[in-house]
């Protein structure tokens, strides 16, 4: 286990590695921070100085070498609009993400898991249908117009909750649902399928006909096979709300997590900034699925071992 | 149907492909006798239509609106039923502009940009995945190993960093949304050609000499088709999303020209006020298109199935 | 409905009648089972045969008032001693405890991640309700009578850990662990080696002979039957075609359906130029003709064939055949 969860660890800081190389290169050898901070009629000599000043016109092995050295530590750059550490603006950033994560995981595994066995338990009737309806219907709605949606009837109308920034627990509530229903519709139907289709298998119908009934043989023998499914796919949901789901909504909401930093970083102009924040992302990304690579082992000793 | 991308279940489509070339026409005939039996497959043909048909001759239909002229005086007036009148039956927006124009006008950009995106992922991923199921070896290697850094860096976070430092572009959006589903396609073309590799009409034409590029395409690729069809839908569907929230973000298109995502963005500041149509109705559009293909795909899925199932049924062995 | 189960000594346990599962498909429902009868009495060895998609393995679930989803029991009836069997309160009763299988293939029909131990004391604990040290004794006596050697260490195993033979060994005495007086055997010994099928047939024939317990055996190999069974229906497309003692039908086999599949038997006693063929495929079974299922097929088939299907009927003491050419006793019809 010791040496599987070693190997793991490295290909996780392998993949950060070529991943922020990548980003190094877009940044770095197809343009550069300081020509993105200046408007497009800006003469070559202000590019010039410019460069100078923020040490992009050093060899590209230097700055490659000063960028992963940076990251070792912890230090992403300066950022040039704010004039501040790069690490630190993201930094103070990420809980207010993380909160939102972990509100929309909270709603996609809720309101996804139950809805799923509900739907399997009674296959093809009307709770099966009414499910199947509701994560079409969630999954095709964009969900920053969920967002809006929420905003116009639950905040506006109703005022039940605040309807923007994140003020306490109760503003939590509306982002959490705009990220979190898609992800509950994809994962009840995930759980669904997987139920359903380890009831097929023949020792869930052996076990039926020795008469041991439907749930006694959904929770006794088919729970083992579904839950390692039921873990990836949440993780999966997971990485989506790191890599999409929240920076949209953050700007919906006004919440001040690192996605909604790195779009007006964007708007600013501050490459260095934007870049911080996707390699903080994409971080987060990685170790999410290295969780779920673990807790998946520890569910079924049989995943395999490469 | 489950996810609208599933990065898990290369098997998926590589069960899906018959061992013998497909009878194309028989095909066709169940696929249409199917349909006229399965209401979400009506209704996403109708949708998508309809969606296409608003695409292609959205300035030459009967009754609508220029989608650009301003009237002030009209500024947000409300759809028919909250007061408004048929003139502006969905209401107009902040600057008066007649909402269901640029609903039609919207619907360009959307299927211009999904289904180019879709085509490059498909073109590209497929041939990927051909080259190193066929290939093995190294070559299988790195393919693999790219398709699987790209799952951990999708989507939005690469939209945000190349826009970042190329700045916002409908291009740019394009190549985005194709580079975040690309390995789709690489993962089901090379699980399906491993399965195919093995079966007895390659074998038999590696002996008698073809060139291994001839197998590939008399053989292999017609097997591939089905399944990528679905697949296709099914990434069209996560497209359109995309492309919507990357012109919510301002990434994409830029106005005047219109889209329901930039629609979305400068209907935000009226949601809580007087104007909430704007948002409600450019978002409704969206829901409604991306519902319309993934009614589509979740009937070509149970297409599948259903001939699965028939097989599981009629043909176990021994009764 | 005249009395078909037994000969006087016996007691009729199992009385299925008319039963038909139906399945949905594109092109409509198809009949898995078509109103299948059938008796099973006490200390009998009833065999089902017919070749493949001839509703078989569909049968013996439904038996039990089990049909995979999209299917279900479209009609009839089913009656364990007199009890509904599709009422599943009697279902939940009888299941296991009364009426037990025996699938096809042990290897995916016992459960990967359990061992023998687990399966047998869920089984022991649950539908018996044993406890504590009864339950190991229970499952050590078990894999002792179906010639488990240390099963003292078998107990420990994993499905994939045993051999073929010993997972059917294993499957029967999961089945006998809660003391059934009927086994439903569907295809035991398919996918088995000779000598190890020759193994299991034996023990399911002591076994039924040691314990009074009654087999209905579904299989598509006559050998099986000829071998085991005291009574044999012979299947086709869901239907039942003919029913009969055992020497009578390998004797003298009326259906012309039964009639071929005889011939398709090699048989020391025949040379093997006579051994011939059905002609013909199994039907599409999407696509049955209105009339006798078998008409395309038969030789000796005419116009009446094509109308309807022939009843089952009647045509000397306890042979009934479903054909147009063998007219029945007036009045004595069971479909």
């Amino acid at each position: 286990m010791l040496r599987w969860l070693a190997k793991r660890i490295i290909a996780a800081a392998l993949v950060v590695f070529v991943v922020t190389s990548l980003v190094f290169v877009v940044t770095h050898v197809f343009t550069d921070p300081a020509t993105v901070s200046l408007p497009l009629e800006a003469s070559q000599e202000d590019r010039a100085s410019r460069r100078a000043a923020l040490g992009l016109d050093r060899p590209l092995s230097v700055q490659y070498w000063d960028f992963l050295s940076g990251l070792v530590v912890g230090d992403l750059g300066e950022s040039f609009f704010q004039t501040q550490p790069a690490s630190k603006l993201v930094f103070e950033r990420l809980p207010a993400t993380l909160r939102l994560v972990a509100g929309a995981t909270a709603v996609t595994v809720l309101m996804g898991a139950p809805m799923g066995m509900l739907a399997a338990w009674w296959e093809r009737r009307f709770a099966d249908h009414a499910v199947l309806g509701f994560s079409m219907a969630s999954i095709s709605a964009p969900p920053f117009w969920i967002g809006y949606l929420l905003i116009i009837v639950i905040a506006a109308q109703l005022r039940w909750v605040p309807t923007f920034g994140s003020s306490g627990f109760k503003s939590l509530i509306l982002p959490s649902f705009a990220i979190g229903l898609a992800s509950a519709g994809r994962l009840a139907q995930m759980t669904r399928r997987g139920i359903v289709e380890e009831l097929r298998k023949p020792y869930a119908v052996t076990a039926m006909s020795r008469g041991f009934s439907r749930s006694y043989t959904i929770v006794h023998h088919t729970f083992r096979n579904v839950a390692s499914g039921f873990v990836t796919m949440t993780g999966w949901e997971v990485t989506r709300m790191f890599t999409g789901y929240t920076v949209v909504i953050e700007v919906v909401f006004s919440w001040p997590g690192v996605g909604r930093l790195a779009v007006d970083a964007i708007f600013d102009r501050d490459l260095i900034l934007v870049q911080a924040a996707v390699v903080v992302l994409a971080t987060m990304v990685v170790l999410t699925n290295l969780l779920v690579d673990i807790a998946r082992r520890l569910i079924d000793p049989r995943v395999d071992l490469a | 149907m489950t996810a609208v991308e599933n990065p898990m279940d290369p098997a998926d489509g590589a069960g899906t492909g018959d061992a013998a070339p497909p009878e194309s026409v028989t095909v066709m005939a169940e696929l249409r006798s199917h349909l006229w039996k399965s209401k979400a497959g009506i209704s996403g043909i109708v949708i998508c239509s309809l969606f296409v048909l608003a695409a292609v001759a959205g300035p030459w239909l009967p009754l609508i609106k220029d989608p650009t002229k301003q009237s002030l005086p009209d500024r947000l007036t409300p759809p028919v039923g909250w007061g408004g009148t048929w003139a502006h039956p969905l209401g107009t927006d902040q600057l008066g502009r007649d909402i269901l124009a640029r609903l039609i006008d919207g619907a360009r950009i959307s299927l211009l940009v999904s289904v180019t995106a879709v085509i490059i992922a498909a073109v590209l991923g497929t041939v990927l995945g051909l080259i190193a199921g066929y290939m093995g070896g190294k070559i299988d290697t790195l393919i693999v190993s790219a398709a699987d850094v790209q799952m951990a860096f999708p989507g939005v976070l690469a939209g945000l960093i190349l826009v970042a430092a190329f700045g916002p572009s409908v291009w740019l959006v394009i190549i985005v949304i194709a580079i975040s589903s690309w390995m789709v396609f690489t993962r089901v073309g090379r699980g399906l050609v491993f399965t195919l590799k093995t079966s007895l009409y390659v074998e038999a034409s590696e002996l008698a000499g073809a060139s291994s590029r001839r197998i590939m395409w008399r053989h292999l690729l017609p097997n591939l088709v089905s399944s990528l069809i679905t697949l296709c839908v099914l990434e069209l569907a996560a497209a359109i999303l995309s492309e919507s929230a990357f012109a919510f973000l301002g990434f994409g298109v830029q106005p005047p020209r219109s889209s329901w995502g930039l629609m979305i963005q400068q209907g935000r500041n009226y949601v809580t006020g007087d104007g909430w149509w704007i948002v409600t109705f450019a978002g409704m559009a969206i829901a409604i298109v991306v519902l319309g293909v993934n009614l589509l795909s979740l009937w070509l899925q149970s297409f599948n199935d259903v001939a699965e199932r028939e097989q599981i049924v009629l043909e176990r062995p021994g009764g | 409905m005249s009395a078909t189960g037994g000969d006087g000594r016996t007691e009729r346990l199992l009385e299925v009648k008319d039963l038909t599962v139906g399945f949905p498909t594109r092109d409509g429902t198809v009949l898995g089972v078509d109103g299948l009868t059938l008796n099973v009495g006490s200390h009998e060895r009833l065999g089902v045969v017919g070749e493949s998609g001839s509703g078989k393995s569909v049968m013996g679930l439904a038996i039990l008032g089990m049909v995979l989803p999209p299917g279900r029991i479209m009609g009839g009836s089913v009656r364990w001693k007199g009890e509904n069997v599709l009422d599943e309160a009697v279902a939940n009763r009888v299941r296991g405890r009364e009426i037990a299988m025996i699938f096809q293939d042990p290897m995916v029909s016992l459960n990967p991640l359990k061992t023998v131990g687990a399966q047998l004391r869920e089984l022991l604990q649950r539908r018996v309700g044993l406890q504590g040290r009864a339950i190991k004794q229970r499952s050590l006596e078990l894999l002792d009578m179906v010639g488990i050697a240390n099963p003292g260490d078998r107990l420990k195993s994993y499905a994939f850990e045993l051999s073929g033979g010993m997972r059917q060994r294993v499957m029967i005495a999961t089945a006998l662990a809660c003391d059934p007086t009927l086994l439903i055997a569907d295809e035991p010994t398919t996918g088995l080696d000779v000598t190890i099928q020759d193994q299991i047939l034996t023990l399911l024939h002591n076994l039924s002979t040691e314990l009074g317990v009654s087999v209905l055996m579904i299989t598509h190999d006559l050998g099986v039957v000829a071998q085991f069974c005291d009574r044999v229906q012979v299947m086709y497309a869901g239907r039942i075609v003919e029913r009969a003692p055992i020497a009578q039908m390998f004797a003298d086999p009326q259906h012309p359906y039964s009639g071929g599949l005889l011939r398709s038997v090699p048989r020391v006693d025949r040379a093997a130029t006579e051994l011939a063929g059905i002609p013909g495929e199994p039907l599409d079974r999407a696509q049955f003709p209105p009339g006798c299922a078998f008409e395309p097929r038969c030789g000796e088939a005419h116009d009446t064939c094509r109308g309807a299907p022939p009843p089952l009927v009647k045509i000397a003491e306890r042979r009934w055949v479903a054909c147009y050419n063998r007219p029945g006793e007036a009045g004595e019809t069971s479909t």
